[in-house]
């Protein structure tokens, strides 16, 4: 072993040129919380990367605030090693996150340091390349409309709040309202949804999360295969505000690789408003004056830069896409609050979660009425859009007759099958979660429910019903199935086929 | 502190401009007591000298040494330097051999051991 060490040292000492120049040079004058103020270094740039010479070794922070007479820095590391006097050099270099292929699969923090156990990443170091955190968003000439969904495998987010690939569609509701669980499905649909031929590469961005809770969701990943093709980085609640700050940063700028190699990336934040309150901590700390909530003016400008980021790049530049799903935690379903007016501004959308459907058992708790997704109509496959037309207007149709349930008995008959439909439209779209749907089986299922397959099935058997038609069509008629899968359309011949089988099927 | 390092000595420096007389600085200490921040006062006071060193077209050196220097060998080293500069030597054991200067507390040229050795090990 020590003749290793010498060898080791022969060698650098052999190789060791010895260049003193004059270097620009700080030194920490406060530090605390985090927080360093230095001194010196006039020449530093806004969000440069700073090396703290601390007694513990090299430590990393970043310039925040550029004063006349200091700078205010945020530590990314041991903020309890750095003292008054240390010297800190400049290093020229914005703060950036080594990516590459050799990432799926692994879980990281927001510097790429890997936190799973597994091993060095990027051991041959030709095989990543550097990605600043913070990088301009794809310019307008750049970027081309949204035009392949992006399925999550939930019917009534398919059929009725469709995703488009490059879209930003924000998750929002109160807690254990089911948000996780819906980008949960997402990803593993992907293993599943191969109309496109091109696998979404997935990123789930804990910020501010239980350690427990990020391990169960790596532990599920893993057991349902879908950990090949996912990056996680956390950013856990024990993680010093600087590092959960950096976090979607990260994720994104890894998303942005899969993007700008011409792939399809999948970045989810979980969750946003845990970030803008890391941001609001920082900025409390570096002494910016406060605005609404105590957020700093800056937030908006946070939010939008980050998810502006998502983009469907055009042909010459590769095609590739970058997905934004941000979720937002509410409290008590208050969406008019600062960061959640925010997130519902910048985004191309929302899907409402909320607690009161969630208790009721329609899972997942969507309120159709007002989830929306401005551009993902576009992306939505014509057999979806074909059959889902149908359900949005039944479903509102039924929303404005709930009010009369309780009085069935008096009411006439076609107000009566109204609601009938509505009931088993709503029941259709339950779904368990942990089991995304390939879309034909969506398409199939909501063509069943909106042409009358299950008014004569009672509402408390309509999931075996479905489960049975399904399971039967897959096995006696799976051309049908085939076909929708490959051309994402349901012409009129298809149609004729399904309904036939449909017959069939039910009367077995 | 009430009042920060930089402003005391924008407001020292501008009156000493005007009416350079033993009284201001008198008020100035006055001042210190008033305001608390007399407990600071070594600091102001190289802040202010700093201050005037550089207006005056001088650098503010720091000479850095492992081991204490003979007042011959500092003077011989003060001899490079322009006469505007002011120079302070320092002992640090810290640096185990070598010389570090810093001028302006900006700009650095270190040629210790101790720093050659951290390159090394880095």
């Amino acid at each position: 072993m020590s003749y290793e060490i010498i060898e080791k040292l022969k060698k650098e000492i052999s190789g060791y040129k010895d260049e003193t120049q004059f270097e620009h040079v700080g030194v920490v004058t406060e530090v605390g919380d985090g927080i360093a103020k230095i001194s010196g270094l006039s020449k530093a740039l806004s969000q440069e990367l700073l090396n703290i010479e601390s007694s513990g070794g090299t430590i990393a922070s970043i310039a925040f605030n550029l004063e006349e007479s200091f700078i205010g820095a945020v530590i990314l590391g041991d903020a309890q090693k750095v003292r008054v006097g240390d010297r800190v050099h400049q290093t020229g270099k914005v703060v950036s996150i080594r990516v590459g292929e050799e990432l799926l699969g692994r879980v990281v923090d927001p510097l790429g340091n890997q936190l799973d156990n597994k091993g060095v990443i990027f051991v041959d170091k030709s095989k990543g390349k550097d990605y600043p955190l913070e990088r301009s968003a794809p310019s307008v000439v750049a970027r081309e409309s949204v035009n392949t969904p992006l399925h999550t495998g939930i019917k009534a987010i398919d059929a009725m709040i469709p995703i488009g690939r490059g879209q930003r569609e924000l998750i929002i509701g109160d807690r254990q309202t089911g948000k996780t669980a819906i980008v949960m499905d997402t990803i593993l649909n992907q293993l599943q949804d191969t109309r496109n031929k091109r696998q979404v590469v997935c990123i789930y961005v804990a910020v501010g999360q239980k350690n427990s809770k990020v391990a169960k969701i790596v532990k599920t990943l893993e057991e349902k295969g879908a950990l090949q093709y996912t990056v996680i980085v956390s950013a856990p609640a024990s993680s010093p505000a600087s590092v959960q700050y950096l976090a979607p940063f990260a994720g994104c700028a890894i998303g942005e690789y899969f993007m700008d190699n011409g792939q399809d990336a999948l970045v989810i934040y979980d969750d946003l408003s845990k970030h803008a309150d890391s941001y609001r901590q920082l900025s409390l700390l570096l002494r910016r004056p406060p605005g609404r909530e105590a957020y700093p003016g800056d937030i908006f400008y946070l939010h939008a830069r980050l998810l502006e980021r998502a983009a469907k790049l055009n042909k010459e530049l590769g095609g590739g896409s970058l997905t934004a799903l941000p979720i937002i935690e509410t409290q008590l379903g208050d969406v008019s609050a600062y960061v959640p007016t925010n997130v519902i501004s910048i985004t191309d959308g929302q899907i409402y979660l909320e607690s009161d459907l969630f208790y009721k058992g329609l899972r997942p708790a969507v309120n159709a009425g007002l989830s929306v997704s401005r551009v993902g109509s576009s992306a939505q496959t014509k057999a979806m859009k074909k059959v889902a037309g149908k359900l949005r207007l039944e479903l509102a149709q039924f929303r404005e007759l709930q009010a009369f349930v309780q009085f069935a008995s008096d009411l006439d008959e076609n107000t009566k099958k109204q609601i009938a439909r509505g009931q088993r439209l709503t029941e259709i779209l339950k779904q368990v979660d942990g089991e995304p749907i390939s879309f034909e089986k969506q398409v199939i299922a909501i063509y069943m429910a909106t042409n009358g397959y299950l008014d004569s099935v009672e509402v408390k058997d309509i999931k075996d019903f479905e489960k049975r038609m399904l399971d039967n069509l897959d096995k006696l008629h799976g051309d049908i199935l085939k076909k929708i899968r490959e051309t994402g359309q349901m012409d009129e011949e298809t149609e004729r086929k399904l309904k036939s089988s449909l017959e069939e099927i039910r009367r077995v | 502190m009430k009042y920060s390092v930089n402003n005391y000595v924008s407001a020292f420096t501008e009156v000493i401009k005007k009416t350079p007389q033993e009284s201001v600085v008198t008020s100035f200490v006055k001042l210190l007591k008033k305001t608390g921040d007399i407990k600071s006062g070594p600091k102001i006071i190289e802040a202010i000298h700093r201050k005037l060193v550089n207006s005056g077209g001088g650098n503010w050196v720091k000479i850095e040494t492992a081991r204490e220097i003979s007042e011959k060998k500092n003077k011989e080293l003060k001899n490079n330097f322009s006469k505007k500069d002011h120079i302070i030597f320092n002992a640090n054991p810290e640096l185990v051999a070598g010389v570090r200067i810093t001028i302006n507390g900006e700009s650095e040229l270190d040629n210790t051991l101790n720093n050659k050795l951290n390159k090394l090990f880095k």
